[in-house]
């Protein structure tokens, strides 16, 4: 643990400073060593009434040092060089950060914010899949939130791409929350990186997960909004975003679907709307002008991640010969338009059990499924 | 002085011998009696004694110790008020006990002597049958229910006096047993219940729906337990309440098992139960209610449904310990029921119906009203059935709502074709699986299983689709066991390609395809 990381610490865990406290001296200051005298030299310093709230009081110092020593988690102050560069400049940065997993992704200077709501749709996750892996292969960091739904998919989908992602969460570093992302959290101690502000065994609070968002957009130059509700959360960190000047991408969803309503309302008050990924790395030209990241050039690739589905055993049983024609004739009388079981046995003029039989061989083998109940299409 | 008269008490569905022992000696007038009896038992002192004296005899100013042997069975209810009284009057020299040995008594007394009905009255007289007994004396408000029993003369009596009269007079007893058995004969009586099919509805009343008609007539057919899966208003629970109407009636013995677990649970029963019974318990049920028990261990729903159908409408409001206890008499088909240190067996071989929504809201994949549930939630809400319970269901079939309602749909088949095919499929099945000692394709066992699929190609076939739906073991079997019943109903002595696809059709709807396509 470096001096500084410690002296703050201190402050935080003996005098009880808000750490918001510390980092608006740091950046009034020309160096740390001058911050921690002002601060030492300020009222706020002894006066006691403060308790930092976004630490739990069983913290202590020795514990905390104990916890480092044993590779836990790592402290990164926000004078340190793998402190996130964009974070350092936004109001209230956090003076620590708990850390685990690579650091060093820390650093990065690409990272845009993939966020949306946790009951997203299908449509949400599919365009949640297809962003942050295409970001990824053009060597951005996809940061989330690390809750379920578009933030689960951003981060399993950068890190299937082999890419960077960073997870900022709303507790403590070794409280797993949600806890059915637990296989999540720990590949991203693996490959990614978590961090948080808050201090160890910190609870998840409903209070804390705004001011997680505004990390979420701190670190980032831009936030992807997939799909928000009208009071997501997602639209808080698009506000945080908004105030710290950052970049705001919406993606627009059905107008019927109310998960939607959100996007088209960011959309509305100027956020970029994202067809494409084309269109977020323009409104990014200058930082990737400055960063480097691979050459741009974008081939439409919407098809793959459309209702993409897990592979599935693809048995296929030939036509039996001397069905060939009946089959033919059940099959041409379906096509993309979903035809129920009924309409199906009015056009061919079968009889039901031997229709069912057939209509089950179709869909068994794929050239047929149900899209809704009773009433099948055609197998793109 | 002892004496001791032969009496029964209920275990199950099942009666145990037990025998009335009576000691009187002199010395202070006492009356108790031992055995581990209940309260109502113990109560019995009180009754025996007022009957005795209001029917004009003496009460033995002496003392009288009863006891109930086998001593460690615990007797509960009031079955032993007549063969103590009759063994107090035959201590007394009030009696003559000539063939009382040949005799088996039951019954509750009142104060005034009148013998009132007791529960379980069927069971006994199998059991009296069963250790040779030549007379069971019996309430005669129970007689419907005895006298189903042949090979045993019943004999019904209204109060203690007339018992007492009979036992002094074998010949009038037999002759009086003739009687009343001419006096049954002509009412009719013995001939099953039948009156019932009316109430139940029709299935030419149920317009469209031809995939779940099919999968509902199949299930019955076999025996086998279905999934309705369908938005409110679909006609879930009216297919279901159907299906007793398309189910034939009870063979004799499947009959006289029926009608015993209904005697335990009810009084008085006029007539041998002739139809399947339909069991539609409320998803508030406790699991007492459910699997049965009770201090006074009564059988449950799953018990009373035995050898016909278990209805469990709105199946995901059933709580969840209910659920998960339903998988052992699932596959047992029978429930061991321990309490206070008593075992009993209930059969419960029933087929089970369970209507469901398809998710909270109810919409899910419907084509016209769009659900308000996120792929979550409908994840959330299929966990409580998922799993080892969807398992053991051997037929899943959607219901759509049904546009068409308004036109009346012509020539739909009515109840009584569908029964007649129906019966068939249970002749055929009783004629083939005998040989495997077991009755309908749904209890089919290993040896069956291999028996039917023997070719290659058809089990190439089931293991390349059973991979495909990523179906369990236990679920490829139950894939076998209705592509068999496909093939009865249809009278193919082999099954074939065409049935397996069919019984396929009932794997589809719960298997990786139904979460996706949301929205």
């Amino acid at each position: 643990m470096s001096k500084d990381t410690s002296e703050i610490l201190k402050l935080i865990l003996n005098k009880h400073l808000k750490p918001s406290e510390i980092s608006k001296m740091y950046k009034n200051s020309k160096s740390f060593d001058e911050a921690m005298q002002n601060i030492k030299g300020s009222s706020a310093v002894n006066d006691g009434l403060f308790t930092a709230d976004n630490c739990n009081r069983q913290n202590s110092e020795e514990r905390i040092i104990e916890s480092l020593n044993k590779k836990k988690f790592d402290i990164v102050n926000i004078a340190q060089d793998n402190y996130p560069y964009l974070l350092r400049e936004i109001f209230f940065a956090p003076p620590l950060l708990f850390c685990k997993g690579k650091i060093e992704i820390l650093k990065s200077k690409l990272c845009i914010a993939v966020v949306g709501t946790r009951k997203c749709t299908k449509y949400g996750k599919d365009a949640a899949r297809f962003l942050s892996c295409e970001l990824s292969r053009l060597g951005f960091t996809i940061v989330s939130g690390m809750a379920i739904g578009i933030d689960k998919t951003a981060h399993e989908s950068a890190l299937n791409e082999n890419g960077k992602s960073i997870g900022v969460l709303g507790t403590g570093i070794d409280v797993i929350y949600p806890p059915e992302n637990e296989n999540l959290f720990k590949s991203m101690a693996k490959k990614g990186c978590l961090l948080t502000e808050f201090f160890p065994s910190v609870k998840p609070l409903k209070q804390n997960f705004p001011a997680r968002n505004r990390i979420i957009s701190g670190i980032c130059t831009g936030v992807i909004i997939i799909e928000a509700g009208e009071k997501s959360g997602a639209v808080i960190t698009a506000e945080t975003a908004l105030k710290e000047n950052r970049e705001v991408f919406a993606v627009p969803g059905s107008i019927f679907s109310d998960k939607s309503c959100g996007c088209h309302k960011l959309i509305q008050n100027g956020a970029k709307l994202v067809n494409d990924v084309d269109d977020i790395l323009i409104e990014l030209e200058n930082y990737i002008k400055e960063y480097g990241t691979k050459t741009v050039s974008f081939r439409n690739k919407k098809q793959e991640y459309q209702n993409k589905e897990e592979k599935s055993d693809t048995f296929h049983m030939p036509i039996p010969a001397e069905q060939k024609n009946i089959i033919l004739k059940v099959l041409n009388s379906i096509d993309y338009i979903e035809k129920s079981f009924e309409e199906i046995q009015k056009i061919t003029n079968m009889e039901k059990n031997k229709l069912l039989k057939i209509i089950s061989f179709l869909q068994l083998n794929d050239y047929i499924i149900e899209k809704s109940f009773n009433n099948y299409v055609l197998n793109k | 002085m002892f004496f001791n008269i032969d009496s029964f008490s209920l275990s199950g569905i099942d009666a145990v011998k037990i025998k009335v022992e009576m000691n009187i000696s002199n010395g202070l007038p006492t009356f108790s009696i031992v055995g581990l009896p209940d309260k109502s038992i113990n109560e019995a002192k009180e009754r025996v004694r007022a009957s005795i004296i209001n029917s004009g005899f003496k009460f033995p100013q002496k003392k009288i110790i009863i006891n109930l042997s086998p001593a460690d069975i615990k007797k509960e209810g009031p079955y032993y008020d007549l063969p103590i009284a009759l063994c107090i009057l035959a201590l007394s020299n009030q009696l003559r006990h000539d063939y009382l040995h040949l005799s088996c008594f039951i019954g509750e007394l009142s104060l005034n002597g009148v013998l009132n009905p007791v529960k379980g009255i069927l069971s006994m007289a199998e059991k009296a049958r069963k250790i040779n007994k030549e007379y069971f004396f019996i309430p005669s408000s129970n007689f419907n229910e005895a006298s189903m029993i042949k090979d045993i003369k019943i004999i019904p009596c209204d109060n203690l006096e007339q018992c007492v009269f009979f036992l002094e007079n074998e010949k009038k007893t037999a002759s009086y047993f003739d009687e009343m058995n001419i006096l049954k004969n002509s009412e009719g009586n013995f001939h099953t219940d039948n009156t019932a099919t009316e109430e139940m509805g029709d299935f030419k009343e149920i317009n469209g729906q031809l995939r779940a008609k099919r999968a509902m007539e199949i299930a019955v057919s076999g025996f086998h337990n279905i999934l309705l899966v369908g938005p409110p208003g679909s006609g879930k629970s009216m297919l279901a309440k159907r299906s007793s109407s398309i189910i034939p009636a009870l063979d004799f013995k499947e009959s006289i098992e029926v009608t015993k677990i209904y005697s335990i649970y009810k009084k008085n029963i006029k007539k041998l139960i002739g139809e399947r019974p339909f069991r539609n318990p409320h998803h508030s049920v406790s699991l007492a209610g459910m699997i049965g028990g009770g201090s006074n261990i009564k059988p449950g729903e799953i018990s009373l449904a035995d050898r016909g159908i278990l209805f469990l409408d709105e199946f995901s409001e059933f709580g969840s310990k209910i659920i998960e206890a339903l998988r052992q008499p699932l596959e047992d088909k029978r429930i061991v029921i321990t309490r206070n240190g008593n075992t009993f067996k209930l059969p419960c071989f029933f087929m089970l119906i369970i209507a469901m929504n398809p998710c909270y809201c109810g919409f899910f994949k419907d084509k016209e009203i769009k659900c308000r549930c996120s792929l979550r939630e409908v994840e959330k809400y299929w966990r409580k059935v998922s799993g080892p319970m969807i398992d053991r269901i051997d037929i899943q079939v959607s219901m759509p709502r049904e546009k068409t309602n308004v036109y009346r749909e012509k020539d739909i088949e009515d109840s009584k074709t569908i029964r007649a095919r129906v019966g068939n499929a249970f002749e055929i099945q009783r004629k083939r699986n005998n040989s495997y000692n077991f009755d309908f394709n749904s209890q089919a066992n290993t040896a069956a299983l291999n028996h039917w699929i023997k070719s290659d190609s058809l089990k190439k076939l089931i293991s390349g689709y059973a991979r495909k739906l990523n179906l369990s073991a236990r679920q490829i079997s139950s894939l076998v066991k209705v592509s068999r019943t496909i093939a009865d109903i249809e009278g193919s002595g082999k099954i074939k390609e065409e049935h397996i696809t069919e019984a396929l059709q009932y794997k589809i709807m719960l298997s990786k395809t139904y979460f996706s396509n949301i929205n």
